[in-house]
């Protein structure tokens, strides 16, 4: 094992670093969108039930079944994982984004929007900030679950940790597959108790 | 019918005037409102002679009546009757179904709901602070978002604390959860008289402080109305809290006005049965307490 780390050091780190990559574009894309979504569903409580469930469906669907569907729209590589992804990561964000912001105690919101605050307002200097946990909650576990689903997304060309493993598997290169195993969920694990860690600073 | 009583001729504008004010909620909407009728059902018969209606009720039924400047108006009425929605609609939280309401003489439907919001005060029951500001912060909220000078800021908490008595340089920079319930509450006037209304809303803001703690708070409400000289419209289920602190009391029941007058008037001439068995029990409290002698 640490023979093939020091051999070829560019196998396991340009793996790592593309995954590392492909979580974190994961990450903005889907953030920037569910908060939209959030936004919307805020608005209309009808929107808000149907998109949980269409969300939970899309959320069900297996993952390589999901990156198949895509390939004749988007074909290989990293967009279509992105994409895939960053579908999986709305029901865990819309979730944890507007059932975090439902639970700010309504005699506050209630009073900030008595007392004069535009909605936008109530949004940003209330609920946000009071539901700031929970609307990170939300995004360590679309992150945890990006880095694990990503694994997956090797088998379209998107590179990542995966590659590793599933070459790794291919070629029975028992260093490659541990290398592959441990480096993911090491960083599943890591990334967590790292962002757990800011959560519990919040 | 009408209770639309006692409009002396002042010739001034009325500060609010309610004119034939509906609301109607769905059956289960408004968790305010009447939880014995939850049952009524969509195509159920409906029930002649009440508020209910077939897939809702009035919380607000046809209801008029006109608050000088000035006064401190008290609603008194048991929970569901309408009241809350009644302070709701007068700052927009709500939208009346029918009527119309006018704010020194200006139709509140017409004005922007939320600069109409800062032009009232508003306090409720549980003084909803902000937990993540401070007792400056709370209170300067508005202030800031109007974006006035730090220092006029900070000059105005100053005021306003001394004005609620609290101590401003010992209660600025604490956090609601280190003050005590009636130190809340005290905060929650003070934010709602930041950018010093003509109109103040209080939403049973002494409903959860104890008796000593409430006679404590009436007892500074009455010296702010008098020194602010705003019109106050302050709701409560507490008779005695109506009539101790009232210049007029509006007394409600199932969405109707019942009667707005005096305390000493209605005392003396109850409106109506509802208001002659509510003064009744309200002696009869009186009477145990009277009947008892302290040691």
């Amino acid at each position: 094992m640490i023979k093939f780390l020091t051999r070829h050091p560019e196998k396991i780190y340009i793996p790592l670093l593309e995954h590392i990559q492909l979580v974190f574009l994961t990450l903005v894309i889907s953030v920037a969108i569910a908060s939209i979504l959030t936004l919307l569903c805020m608005r209309s409580e009808r929107l808000s039930i149907w998109l949980q469930q269409l969300l939970a469906v899309v959320y069900s669907i297996p993952s390589l079944a999901l990156f198949a569907i895509l390939i004749p729209v988007t074909g290989l590589g990293r967009t279509t994982a992105v994409i895939a992804l960053t579908a999986y990561n709305q029901y865990l964000l819309l979730r944890n984004f507007t059932t975090g912001l439902q639970e700010v105690d309504s005699a506050v919101t209630d009073a900030a929007k008595g007392i004069g605050m535009t909605w936008l307002q109530v949004l940003t200097r209330v609920q946000i900030p009071l539901a700031k946990r929970a609307l990170f909650a939300g995004i360590r576990l679309a992150v945890v679950s990006t880095i694990g689903i990503g694994t997956i997304a090797a088998s379209i060309n998107a590179g990542g940790l995966g590659t590793l493993l599933f070459d790794g598997l291919r070629t029975m290169n028992m260093p490659r597959i541990l290398w592959g195993s441990i480096l993911s969920a090491g960083l599943a694990i890591v990334t967590n108790a790292l962002l757990k860690a800011v959560e519990d600073h919040l | 019918m009408n209770p639309y009583s006692e409009k002396k001729s002042t010739g001034a504008v009325p500060a609010i005037e309610y004119r034939n004010v509906c609301k109607r909620f769905e059956r289960t909407e408004g968790k305010q409102g009447r939880g014995l009728h939850v049952h009524v059902r969509k195509d159920g018969p409906s029930n002649p002679g009440s508020s209910k209606q077939e897939d809702g009720f009035f919380a607000v039924n046809d209801l008029s009546a006109a608050v000088r400047d000035g006064e401190l108006i008290t609603i008194l009425g048991s929970s569901g009757c309408g009241k809350t929605t009644l302070l709701k609609m007068t700052n927009r939280l709500y939208e009346p179904d029918g009527g119309s309401i006018l704010l020194f003489g200006e139709d509140i439907q017409k004005q922007d709901p939320v600069q109409l919001r800062r032009k009232m005060g508003y306090v409720i029951q549980q003084a909803g602070l902000f937990p993540h500001m401070t007792v400056e912060d709370n209170i300067s909220v508005i202030p800031r978002l109007l974006k006035w000078e730090p220092a006029r800021c900070h000059d105005r908490v100053t005021e306003l604390l001394n004005l609620v008595g609290l101590e401003p340089d010992q209660y600025r920079n604490r956090y609601p959860s280190q003050l005590s319930g009636g130190q809340q509450q005290r905060v929650g006037l003070a934010r709602a008289l930041a950018t010093k209304p003509r109109v103040m809303l209080l939403d049973e803001p002494f409903g959860a402080v104890d008796a000593i703690t409430r006679l404590n708070l009436q007892n500074e409400l009455l010296r702010i109305h008098r020194e602010t000289g705003g019109t106050f419209l302050f709701v409560t289920h507490d008779i005695h809290e109506a009539f101790r602190l009232g210049n007029r009391v509006m007394i409600m029941n199932a969405g109707r006005l019942l009667q707005i007058d005096t305390p000493e008037t209605i005392v003396r001439n109850p409106a109506d049965p509802f208001v002659e068995t509510l003064i009744r029990s309200a002696l009869e409290q009186e009477r145990f307490w009277s009947s008892t002698p302290a040691e």
